[in-house]
């Protein structure tokens, strides 16, 4: 693997002193300025930086690259970067890409205007061994004005050269420059302050274990509201799907603590926002249904006999339309004052000191008590009605199990500060395969009845409409089969979950917190 | 990938300028581009400037996959590298006859680089011997540049029916005419005679036989990049584009 590496110049007039230091043992050809524009992308929770990728275009090709060393690892021709990964023409490029940026959309983070000196570092025969580029980069953000850059020299290595490259990053050294920090992409996210603002829907509450409960529960509300005002944005303008994912997981979050974490807030408090929360939570369940829908379409079209897999069509169009207005339906009700008016009230309620005396029972019980005991009674109410469930039970007893699960998970997510990080990965990671399980059974359930809805609302008239409603029935058909493939997995991954290894487990969590 | 090897078992028609202007070309559209210089002479080695020298020889190369890898070096160029050649590749055919399946053993050696290359381009050297089988065994097509002369004629003949007896696919000959002075009426004949019985495995462009093709000896760099807008640059970006069709065709 070739290391780039580049040295900060603090002044412009020791180019030359650098030349003449590298002439002493090589002979150096200038080449013509480069210009150059770069165009930066990311998504927005900072998927390709969390790789420590790096994406770009220069108006001809879309180039992958490395956060460390500013070193190209994939390029495709593509004058123009989609939004969307999968508009990308097929290449190695899309294909490292795709797994990583999945559905988020592709957001300009800034432009940098590249100046460059190449100079050919040459042996006795006259070849290149080492390039070595003098870089003058500036900034470009949308409405501000350029902002430059320290003075970098970049050694580029040539393959099978490598003795060379490491000479001259010698005599570069001596020379007293220093090292600068990776790429010139990094230099600039630090300049422009971007990595301050770094977007994750991950929760990461730092609680302090004799903390007051109310206090603590304020702290994990306004972690959840700051995520829900992030996604706003997004949502209004369908960026992409994930906004709207995220924000509703935030309100879903925020619902299932305010039940969730008892006791802490006045009952009246409480008990407004709950019912409030649950209207925003209702307001977008068809969007993010019809999302669902339309990002598996792919999947749905693998499930028919390839000859009608395009007779599915239909469906998806159907859904489209759908999804337009239910798109508006959520634009209206995210600018509405009920919207509104609950999150300026639940701001200004998190914002406020803790009551005194205490508005409830648990407030000002220290939060690692509280949370110990919310946690084990979940955790036991989730086993007992696991245990319930054998062949014969209804679809909605494993529905409700689902729900307790998730429940189980917020706790254990919105408290994990308070805990050994290992033995509650441990404890997370057999409890989301159990969640999976159900969620896929779920998934199933719903879709099988809500594509038998869809045909009652197919007119025969309509052209090709019986070929349609074939390939409907033998998706359902499909989609049955899989069902009843997880339904039976159930068995063992819960018993798995439940296992006396885990209850152990558990029972060591509940017991021996993180000690201050 | 594609392999295109430059071969022919009669040496000094052009071979090394036709691998060493094509590689380049096929480097400037952006593709990956190896040239392997198996030849013990080292000339592509030397137009590119860098010394045949490869690391643990004949018996090296042929030994370890690893070892092509490691004795590649880029050039001056964007998109385009070169595997050395070294002075002991003149006992590659003795040292090959070691190995099992020994006509397959190069097509095994490149095997590791296709995720890596668009293309490789083999320069050969001028035989007939068991690296040569290697090479038709290897290379999707192999180019044979032909100067128009009785002698080259017979030896392209020659060449044939070896291919043939050893049963090579036909089509995986593609000759072009190198070296041609179109004043000499004897290249003329020849040049008709040939383009009948070689038909669709003859490319269209000729090369012309130019002083400045051999100065690329001085200049140690393809003439596409020295002289860009000469004769001899465009007879060669003609012949890339030749060589394109036939490999799409």
């Amino acid at each position: 693997m070739q290391i780039q590496k580049r040295f900060s110049v603090p002044e412009a007039t020791l180019l030359q002193h650098i030349l003449d230091v590298i002439k002493t043992q090589f002979s150096v050809q200038k080449e013509p300025l480069v210009r150059k524009i770069q165009h930066f992308y990311d998504t927005f929770d900072w998927r390709l930086f969390n790789k420590s990728l790096v994406l770009q275009t220069d108006g001809t090709d879309v180039s992958l690259g490395s956060y460390v060393d500013d070193l190209v690892l994939e390029t495709v021709p593509c004058k123009k970067l989609p939004k969307f990964v999968w508009d990308l023409p097929d290449s190695p490029l899309k294909k490292r890409l795709a797994p990583i940026v999945e559905m988020r959309a592709l957001l300009p983070l800034f432009a940098l205007r590249k100046r460059t000196t190449p100079n050919r570092i040459l042996n006795e025969d006259a070849k290149t061994v080492v390039y070595l580029d003098f870089e003058n980069i500036s900034i470009k953000q949308a409405g501000k004005s350029l902002l430059p850059l320290p003075l970098t020299v970049s050694l580029r290595p040539v393959r099978g050269y490598e003795t060379e490259a490491a000479r001259v990053a010698d005599l570069l050294e001596k020379t007293g420059l220093q090292q600068a920090t990776s790429s010139s992409f990094a230099a600039a996210l630090q300049e422009t302050g971007f990595d301050t603002q770094r977007y994750s829907s991950k929760l990461n509450v730092l609680l302090q274990p004799d903390q007051r409960s109310d206090e603590a529960a304020k702290q994990i509300f306004r972690f959840l509201l700051d995520i829900i005002r992030k996604n706003e944005q997004g949502v209004l303008q369908d960026t992409d799907t994930e906004f709207l994912h995220d924000f509703r997981v935030a309100i879903r979050r925020t619902r299932s603590g305010l039940s969730q974490i008892k006791d802490v807030f006045a009952e009246t408090v409480t008990e407004k926002f709950k019912k409030e929360f649950a209207t925003i939570g209702k307001a977008s369940n068809q969007l993010r249904d019809l999302d669902v829908y339309l990002l598996d379409a792919d999947r749905f079209r693998a499930r028919l006999p390839e000859h009608m897999s395009d007779d599915i069509s239909p469906l998806f169009v159907q859904l489209q339309k759908m999804r337009q207005s239910a798109l508006q339906d959520v634009r209206k009700f995210v600018q509405s004052d009920t919207y509104c008016n609950t999150l300026i009230d639940w701001q200004a309620f998190l914002n406020q000191p803790p009551a005194n005396p205490a508005a409830a029972a648990n407030a000002e019980r220290p939060i690692a008590t509280v949370a110990r005991e919310r946690i084990n009674r979940r955790y036991q109410s989730l086993l007992k009605k696991g245990r319930r469930i054998d062949a014969n039970s209804e679809d909605a007893q494993l529905h409700a199990l689902r729900i307790d699960g998730k429940k189980l998970r917020y706790l254990l997510e919105f408290f994990a500060s308070l805990f050994p990080a290992q033995q509650l990965g441990i404890l997370l990671k057999q409890l989301k395969k159990l969640q999976d399980n159900l969620g896929q059974f779920q998934d199933l359930c719903v879709q099988e009845m809500e594509l038998q809805q869809f045909i009652d609302s197919i007119s025969l008239r309509q052209r090709g409409a019986r070929k349609t409603i074939a390939a409907i029935g033998c998706l359902i058909g499909a989609i049955d089969r899989e069902k009843w493939q997880v339904r039976k997995q159930f068995d063992h991954i819960f018993k798995d979950f439940a296992s006396s290894k885990n209850k152990a487990l558990f029972a060591e969590l509940l017991s021996n917190q993180k000690e201050e | 990938m594609k392999v295109l090897a430059c071969y022919h078992l009669k040496g000094g028609v052009g071979k090394t300028t036709a691998a060493v202007n094509l590689a380049y070309l096929a480097s400037t559209s952006g593709a990956k581009t190896l040239i392997c210089d198996l030849d013990p002479q080292g000339a592509s080695s030397y137009y590119f400037r860098v010394r045949p020298k490869f690391v643990s020889g004949a018996k090296g190369f042929l030994k370890k996959r690893k070892n092509m890898s490691k004795n590649i070096k880029g050039t001056d160029f964007d998109h385009l590298d070169i595997m050395p050649a070294d002075l002991s590749f003149r006992h590659l055919d003795i040292k090959l006859t070691r190995f099992k399946r020994s006509k397959q053993r190069l097509r095994k050696l490149l095997s590791p680089l296709r995720k890596e290359y668009d293309f490789i381009f083999l320069d050969c050297p001028p035989n007939l011997t068991v690296v040569a089988e290697n090479v038709f065994d290897a290379a999707d097509r192999v180019i044979v540049p032909v100067i128009p002369t009785t002698l080259s004629q017979r030896a392209l003949e020659q060449l044939l029916s070896f291919l043939k007896r050893k049963k090579y696919p036909a089509k995986k000959l593609l000759a072009f005419f190198s070296m041609v002075e179109k004043r000499k009426k004897l290249h003329l004949e020849c040049m008709r005679e040939l383009s009948a019985s070689l038909d669709a495995r003859l490319l269209p462009t000729a090369i012309p036989y130019l002083a400045s093709i051999e100065k690329m000896g001085t200049t140690r760099e393809p003439i596409v990049v020295t002289a860009p807008q000469s004769a001899a640059a465009n007879a060669y970006r003609n012949l890339w584009h030749d060589l394109q069709a036939a490999l799409s065709g």
